[in-house]
């Protein structure tokens, strides 16, 4: 008999299953209800759920098998010289719960059931048109002769940066126009995704204030979200076929802005998120 | 390991032809009913990357074999010398089936993508040749070194032998230093030869002087005179025509992902491309030096190591598990040790160069990097993460079981427990896509695009300090596996002066390497207020890390070494994990992205650092220790080799994996902005077919290595396993005693 403390091995694996599937099923679910003000509980998917219990399990296998004491150790709690009483009991329980855990899940996993099937969402299409792929937005790097005609347009007298800071501003103020106009209903006021549309529809536009949106992406793949939007029957080329489980209901802006004018939304919808478009980096090979 | 060239040129999801282009025949397809099952594609996909991993192993081995041979040669142990000719006698067995693979990939590359091969072909022919020539020397350094084991060894018998290694080492010593001298004085002249047809020799001659040099010196002036050293030539020679090959086919397949002259948005540079005929217009030397030539050719070597240690584990495994004898499961206990050993401290670098030609990438071609970690192949990286995830997991698991066999290793036996953890928890984050399958219940639930695990743990920024903590946490398991039959420490005097020195120079190196990053960090680089306050960031925790160094020789230095260590660990892990990730990470990514590089950077030089100070703290802490007890090599528990095998076959299909994601990028084009595919296999394939193609390739290889390696030891008498016996210690360097047990 192993009445060393290590002998509650098997115990604290059990304990460390339990555990993760609470946080996941519970725990996180009702944290990120609390700290994100939302009025239901934010499930977590269930792919990660399996996922991170798996890897769970994986860890604890790992970490008994890895010496022949902790394999010693995990099996001496289900031998019944171990003790009675409540240990009994318990060593009782665990024992009596694989087979109903491991049939629950079975059950689970063969009930018919009424879900929608799962669906993978992509982020970025790998098939951006060739012709977007190239693009750069003429304005954030105006030419000498943009410059020049802006400055003769309103009647500026600067120079350098300060005309060049003023080009920006003017683009942005123009493209801030055109963005309360007509993007704000959805995407809202502040580019959060909050507009008054937006619970409207099945897919919430995005939070471009977040990290992991538009941030991510150079300008040229936004000019062509923007240009040709989400679905294929609204007039534009809408995204690829394989994201069409997730055909977002962007329209095509391409019949109502020109070319410049959405430049300029996609460069103030940046400013208004405080946030950078991806850059395309520099390097010394050319 | 032929034609490595179109080893990558063609692992190959897609090849063909310029619309552009004129000519007889574009594409052929293979004869008769083997053409109608098998397209292409396929067949170029499949051939290549069998080509590609049994280059990886033909060029992997050796560099470990030469340095187990050097290990030998310095501790007069003949033990590693066995080990390192058993390395190398399969290699010799795999030589021949990777010169074969890559004649037919060539000649399916030829007879299957005419126009392709022509383009390409037009610009790299020169080239060719010195690939051609160069597979001469590899064979025949190979052979050499091989057959000539036994008998260059012992003292010169004659005055020439002597003069003749006398001369290799002062003549590569000279070399040197009228290099360096020239670079010196006429920097411009180095660079104008760059051109020159004999400045290839020359370079060639420089690197390998530097191998020379390098070897000579780790063996010491005592060995001079020994036969042993022209043999340890032959090693050096074998291993740079071997990189050499490597590197210059590398760039024929980077230069089809990013070629020279082509801007990340696709306009080309007229004097290195006719903008009408698409036709090459610059050197060869232009071509080969494209983009994503360094970062691959880091990146592949380091790999080719990791493959080359994970084959020989899984060999020895075998070899353990079939054994008869005490004797012989002892001697392949501890080669399967040297094996997973040299497998996983490669490993560790390896997603540093991993990084680094990601970035690369997002450099070169902006839309093929988002393509990558957020397109159509961000699933392939998922998968890549499993596999990444294994091979960290099984060798730490590999190592906790075989702290089992050491005598007081038990000692450190409570914090596997917490690696594990860490180990497990970094493992999810690694493994956490930012795009995730949802029920429409759930994305109804979670109410935006993204559920909070997806949005923070499935940017690069978390998985970045992921695997940092990963890498420190498989270090830290060395760390306890190397002391696990150690006593304390002795006081740091015991070392002598050699511990004083070379703990200083360590430092001052780190010191150097951070201090010389730190101080190219300029804030008039940045515009933002917003950058200026990361870089404030990057600078100071540059600063701290420099500090804990400094601060950690010192304490070493008063015979304090684990605190020490510990000081560092803890630095690193604030710095490197939770500082450039929770604290300003991403931040960065979302108002500086331009900086996210420099984080990187920054992030792998705390790391980095750390490792090497560790390391050579480490190594004079116990240093002359006393042992508390042995090695039991050869009682392992037989799951341990199953690891071994796991270990290998994960590998293998990484790599398969890798293989397609690298050439899959290019989409419909042989070379981008150059080349259009338009075949009728252009389109990237599905997942489904990827998996099955990479499994297929991963069975025949692992069939034909299994051929090969039995082939090898047809011949053999059962005395190899009788190579053992010494002082046991828990490091590479500690051979098994004949009995299985060290003392």
């Amino acid at each position: 008999m192993n009445t060393s403390r290590r002998s509650y091995l098997a115990l604290w694996c059990v304990l460390s299953l339990a555990a993760v599937y609470l946080l996941m099923g519970a725990g996180i679910p009702w944290l990120l209800k609390i700290h994100y003000e939302r009025t239901a509980l934010v499930p977590t998917p269930s792919t990660l759920k399996q996922w991170y219990m798996a890897l769970t399990v994986a860890a604890v296998l790992v970490y008994v098998t890895s010496s022949p004491k902790r394999i010693e150790d995990f099996f001496s709690f289900f031998r019944s010289e171990r003790g009675e009483g409540l240990f009994a009991a318990l060593r009782f329980s665990i024992l009596a719960a694989v087979p109903l855990v491991v049939g629950w899940a079975v059950y689970g996993l063969v009930n018919p059931g009424t879900a929608a099937p799962v669906e993978l969402r992509i982020q970025h299409p790998s098939s951006v048109p060739e012709q977007y792929r190239t693009l750069t937005n003429p304005f954030r790097d105006p030419t000498p002769e943009m410059l020049a005609a802006f400055r003769a347009a309103k009647g500026l007298d600067l120079e350098g940066e300060a005309l060049r800071a003023a080009f920006e501003k003017d683009c942005i103020d123009e493209g801030r126009i055109h963005y309360q106009a007509t993007c704000r209903v959805c995407h809202g006021t502040k580019t959060d995704g909050n507009g008054p549309f937006a619970r409207g529809y099945r897919l919430r536009p995005v939070d471009f204030t977040i990290k992991d949106t538009i941030t991510t992406i150079v300008e040229g793949v936004a000019f062509w979200r923007v240009k040709e939007g989400g679905s294929k029957h609204n007039g534009g080329g809408g995204l690829p076929n394989e994201s069409s489980p997730w055909d977002s209901a962007m329209p095509a802006w391409k019949n109502d802005f020109t070319d410049e004018q959405i430049w300029k939304i996609i460069m103030a919808e940046y400013d208004i998120a405080h946030v950078r478009p991806r850059e395309t980096e520099k390097h010394g090979h050319q | 390991m032929t034609l490595l060239v179109l080893l990558t040129a063609a692992i190959e999801p897609a090849l063909a032809q310029d619309a552009s282009a004129e000519g007889p025949e574009e594409y052929r397809s293979l004869p008769g009913a083997v053409g109608r099952w098998v397209d292409n594609r396929t067949a170029v996909w499949v051939a290549m990357q069998l080509h590609l991993m049994f280059g990886a192993f033909v060029l992997g081995v050796p560099i470990f074999a030469l340095i187990v041979e050097v290990v030998g040669m310095t501790t007069g142990d003949a033990r590693f010398d066995r080990l390192s000719k058993e390395f190398v006698k399969l290699l010799s067995a795999a030589f021949s089936t990777t010169a074969a693979l890559g004649g037919l990939s060539a000649f399916l590359l030829v007879g299957l993508y005419p126009k392709f091969t022509q383009h390409w072909s037009s610009i790299f022919h020169k080239s060719f040749y010195v690939y051609g020539l160069s597979f001469f020397g590899e064979a025949f350094s190979l052979y050499l070194y091989y057959y000539s084991w036994d008998r260059l060894k012992g003292a010169a018998r004659s005055k020439l032998s002597g003069a003749l290694s006398s001369l290799l080492l002062w003549g590569s010593l000279l070399l040197l230093l009228f290099l360096l001298a020239v670079s010196l004085v006429a920097p411009q002249w180095v660079d104008s030869m760059k051109e020159h047809p004999g400045s290839w020799l020359f370079g060639l001659m420089a690197v390998f002087g530097v191998g020379q040099v390098v070897v000579w010196g780790a063996c010491g002036s005592r060995n001079l005179g020994s036969l042993k050293m022209a043999h340890l030539g032959l090693g050096v020679l074998l291993n740079f025509f071997g990189i050499f090959l490597m590197v210059l086919a590398n760039s024929w397949a980077t230069h089809m992902m990013a070629p020279s002259g082509v801007s990340p948005l696709g306009e080309l540079d007229p004097k290195l491309w006719d903008p009408q005929t698409k036709k090459w217009l610059g050197t060869l030397w232009q071509a080969l030096h494209n983009p994503l030539w360094a970062p691959v050719n880091i990146h592949r070597l380091i790999a080719n190591v990791t493959f080359g240690g994970f084959i020989v584990g899984a060999y020895a495994a075998i070899k353990f598990l079939t054994s008869k004898t005490d004797a012989e499961r002892s001697h392949y206990d501890w080669m399967g040790y040297v094996g997973n050993f040299i497998g996983i401290a490669s490993f560790i670098p390896l997603p540093f160069a991993g990084y680094y030609l990601g970035r690369e990438v997002y450099g070169a071609n902006p839309n093929m990097g988002l393509l990558m970690m957020g397109g159509g192949f961000s699933w392939a990286f998922i998968i890549q993460a499993v596999l990444i995830g294994i091979i960290f997991i099984g060798g730490n698991y590999y190592l906790w079981m075989g702290m089992q066999r050491i005598e007081g290793a038990e000692r450190y036996a409570g914090f596997i427990k917490f690696i594990n953890v860490v180990l497990f928890i970094c493992f999810a984050i690694w493994l956490t896509p930012h795009n995730l399958p949802l029920s429409g219940e759930e994305r109804a639930l979670i109410g935006e695009q993204y559920h909070k695990f997806s949005s923070w743990f499935g940017v690069m920024v978390a998985k970045n300090a992921a695997v940092q903590f990963i890498i420190l946490s498989t270090f830290f398991s060395f760390l306890l596996y190397r002391r696990g039959n150690k006593s304390d420490p002795l006081p740091f005097r015991e070392q002598g002066v050699v511990g004083y020195v070379t703990l200083t120079l360590v430092g001052a190196l780190c010191i150097f390497l951070l201090g010389r990053y730190l101080m190219g960090l300029g804030l008039e680089q940045v515009k933002t207020d917003d950058e200026i306050r990361f870089m404030k960031h990057l600078k100071t925790l540059l600063g701290v890390q420099i500090g804990a160094i400094v601060a950690a020789v010192g304490i070493t230095f008063a015979n304090r070494g684990k605190a020490a260590q510990a000081l560092l660990f803890a630095v690193t892990i604030y710095s490197a994990v939770v500082h450039l990730s929770a604290v300003i990470g991403f931040e960065v990514m979302a108002k500086a992205n331009p900086l996210l590089r420099v984080v990187s950077v920054t992030q792998v030089l705390l790391v980095i650092s750390c490792l090497i100070s560790v390391t050579f703290i480490d190594i004079f802490l116990f240093r002359k220790a006393k042992s508390v007890g042995g090695i039991r090599w050869g009682q392992m528990p037989v799951r341990s080799q199953y690891v071994l095998l796991l270990l290998c076959i994960t590998i293998v299909l990484l790599m398969g994996l890798m293989g397609f994601i690298r050439s899959g990028l290019r989409e419909n084009w042989h070379t981008i902005y150059i080349l259009r595919d338009t075949s009728a296999t252009a389109f990237t394939p599905t997942y489904t077919y990827m998996a099955k193609v990479v499994a297929l390739i991963v069975f025949i290889f692992l069939a034909l290595v299994s051929f090969v390696f039995w082939l090898a030891g047809l011949g053999e008498h059962g005395d190899d396993a009788e190579a053992a016996p010494g002082p046991g210690a828990g490091r590479m360097d500690a051979a098994p005693p004949s009995g299985g047990t060290s003392a």
